[in-house]
């Protein structure tokens, strides 16, 4: 490998081709549409435009989305060739699941840094991934999985398995084809509505129930296989503060995994991946309910790439996921053993989205006025995003993730919110209010969450400031205002703004009390 | 509590401040639709431009009293015409369950009320213009 092309954007095409550089190895970006001058293409070697001509394009300059440039697998393999790149890194989502896409690779002659293409669909079916974790004797949550698909079939599947239940689509994801069944009377309906969205989203409506564990964890497991029969475990991570099955905040280890229950879900993944035959680094996902060295876990779904939450597992384990997955590419041997693999710490990721929490979380476009990271010992930011930036809405609503490590979790989690609290950006709304509310949450704190947890406690974490604080805000705001127009727009923060601006008095406020 | 006092900062940002609490930092920009935004340790308040716009149309002399957050307004306690010294409060909101009271930042005369008891204001709602007291005499 000498030159990898990064089939991706944002936060995750930036911290890849960071791993690439390290290594060497020249890089290799694609954009499309807005994204011309984002972080991801500035800092590359090449950087490839995925737009289509515009007589292509219907006579349109740019494509209607943007980000479907970035799914266009011919583009993408056309792209490596004409930039001479040998391999691809295909990030997480867009192509990163789409067996087309390690297929094209492999008849390129490409590497591919991630496992084969027919790893990838297998594991991509829920219901063959299941049929194979069941087999291996890994757990898998109670459910029924007829080989008859009638809707009959189906009615009859989910009054055995009981209720409440979830009906899921076999080639599901993001929360796609799936619905929660309170009722054996709602059943016909979700499993109508399930199979009519499966069929538009995936083009199969084929259709699996599974018994709801209420107040369950997510708990997903880390494990990285080499060519020469290495496969091995990273620990675990917690993802149960998800939002719509989008996680927000992850964490590692899980404030109540056992170094007992550790070792039983790590082997119960290594199955998992072997079973798979898989190569590279992957992702098990299980529910776990219950704590303690024997709580029930259950495979859910295995994520045949690297993760959005990857840097908490960094952190703790003392690996960088990304240089395993060139080693791991490259042919080498994964030199460490699994006993060396030893939780150290605690680390806590929180997803930093463009979006408005108090407006049902609606995605929010705008420029990027101001642009300040924290900074400081344990504080890593993972961004794609920088000051003057515009975002738009054609791409996920991630801008950066906020990564915090430190001996304890209680000093991990003040760490966090701390750095929550210093990173700026204007111009558009973003969660970190949210973010704040939820970290300091005694339950949170206590590590008392499950996956319905923020749901449950929807009303509190997206509340307005409080009226101190909006006090002072709008106090800012009144003084900012009054600022020569010129200055209220300014420079980065710390830049030099001429002597008028040090000649700005105390300024009393005008009769506001908090 | 005390009323935090605002100093702008050679590096840009602002430092509020209060006889009773910690210094606080915080960062502002107005964008190109003219509204400013502010960030102070994590929270973010969006004022539109609506404000400017409306105190700009007053001649030198003149006050608006803007809405700092969303509130309801629960009493005004003055009439237009009515002369005014620094200090006094002219109408009082509630916001979060407290009582906050609207201010005379000079001394003037009310020149016009733009709210009534009830209701509901976001922030930077014009509720009071006053003329302040140099230009009246």
């Amino acid at each position: 490998m000498r030159k990898v092309l990064i089939a991706n954007r944002g936060e995750i095409a930036v911290r890849i081709a960071r791993a690439c550089r390290e290594r060497g190895l020249g890089v290799v970006a694609i954009y499309a549409g807005p994204d011309a001058t984002r972080a991801h293409v500035l800092g590359a070697d090449d950087a490839v435009c995925l737009d289509l001509p515009a007589s292509d394009a219907g006579g349109t300059p740019v494509e209607a989305r943007p980000v479907s440039a970035y799914l266009s697998v011919d583009r993408v393999i056309d792209a490596a060739r004409q930039s001479g790149a040998d391999a691809i890194h295909p990030g997480y989502g867009f192509l990163s699941e789409r067996p087309a896409l390690a297929a094209a690779c492999a008849d390129a002659g490409l590497t591919f840094i991630g496992p084969s293409a027919d790893v990838i669909a297998r594991m991509g079916s829920k219901l063959e991934a299941r049929r194979l974790m069941e087999a291996a004797g890994v757990p898998c949550v109670p459910g029924a999985r007829p080989e008859d698909q009638s809707l009959d079939a189906l009615r009859a599947a989910g009054t055995r398995v009981g209720f409440p239940l979830i009906v899921k689509a076999s080639a599901g994801g993001g929360g796609k084809g799936m619905r929660v069944v309170e009722r054996a009377e709602d059943l016909d309906e979700a499993l109508g509505a399930a199979r009519r969205e499966a069929e538009a989203a995936f083009g199969d409506g084929t259709l699996y129930v599974e018994r709801r564990i209420d107040g369950a964890r997510h708990i997903e497991v880390q494990i990285i296989a080499d060519d020469h029969g290495a496969t091995l475990h990273l620990g675990e991570r917690e993802c149960s503060l998800q939002r719509r099955h989008q996680k927000v905040i992850e964490e590692a280890p899980s404030p109540v995994v056992s170094a007992a229950l550790r070792a039983r879900m790590g082997a119960a993944a290594v199955a998992a991946a072997r079973a798979a035959g898989y190569r590279n680094a992957g992702t098990v996902e299980f529910l776990l309910e219950g704590d303690g060295d024997e709580a029930a876990f259950y495979f859910l779904e295995m994520n045949t790439r690297l993760q959005v939450e990857h840097p908490v597992t960094e952190l703790v384990m003392g690996v960088d996921l990304v240089h395993l997955q060139l080693d791991v590419a490259e042919g080498r041997r994964l030199d460490f053993s699994q006993e060396a693999l030893v939780p150290r710490g605690h680390a806590v990721e929180c997803r930093v989205y463009a979006e408005a929490p108090a407006q049902g979380f609606l995605p929010q476009a705008g420029p990027v006025l101001r642009y300040h990271e924290p900074q400081g010992p344990g504080i890593r930011v993972d961004s794609g995003v920088r000051e003057g930036d515009d975002i738009t809405p054609d791409f996920d609503p991630l801008l950066a993730k906020l990564v915090t490590s430190a001996p304890t979790r209680a000093l991990a989690l003040a760490r966090a919110a701390q750095a929550l609290r210093e990173f700026v950006i204007l111009g558009l709304h973003t969660n970190i209010p949210y973010l704040l509310r939820v970290l300091l949450h005694p339950d949170v704190q206590a590590g008392r969450i499950d996956t319905g947890w923020l749901a449950a406690h929807h009303d509190p974490l997206v509340a307005t400031p409080s009226a101190d604080d909006l006090a002072a805000l709008a106090a800012v705001a009144a003084q900012h205002r009054r600022l020569p127009r010129g200055e209220q727009r300014g420079g980065p923060i710390g830049s030099s703004r001429g002597p008028e601006a040090l000649a700005s008095p105390w300024v009393a406020l005008g009769g506001w009390r908090g | 509590m005390a009323e935090w006092q605002v100093e702008h900062r050679a590096d840009g940002t602002w430092r509020l401040t209060r006889p009773d609490g910690i210094p606080r930092t915080a960062h502002a920009v107005t964008g190109p639709d003219d509204a400013v935004w502010v960030h102070l340790e994590g929270e973010v308040l969006r004022v539109p431009a609506e404000t400017e716009a409306r105190a700009r149309s007053h001649a030198h002399g003149h006050a608006t009293l803007e809405a700092p957050m969303p509130a309801q307004v629960t009493a005004v306690l003055v009439q237009p015409g009515d002369d005014v010294a620094a200090g006094t409060t002219l109408l009082l909101l509630e916001a979060m369950k407290m009582e906050l009271p609207l201010k005379a930042p000079t001394a003037g005369r009310v020149e016009a009320i733009h709210c009534a008891p009830g209701d509901r204001v976001a922030p930077g709602r014009v509720l009071i213009d006053l003329v302040d007291g140099e230009a009246t005499t």
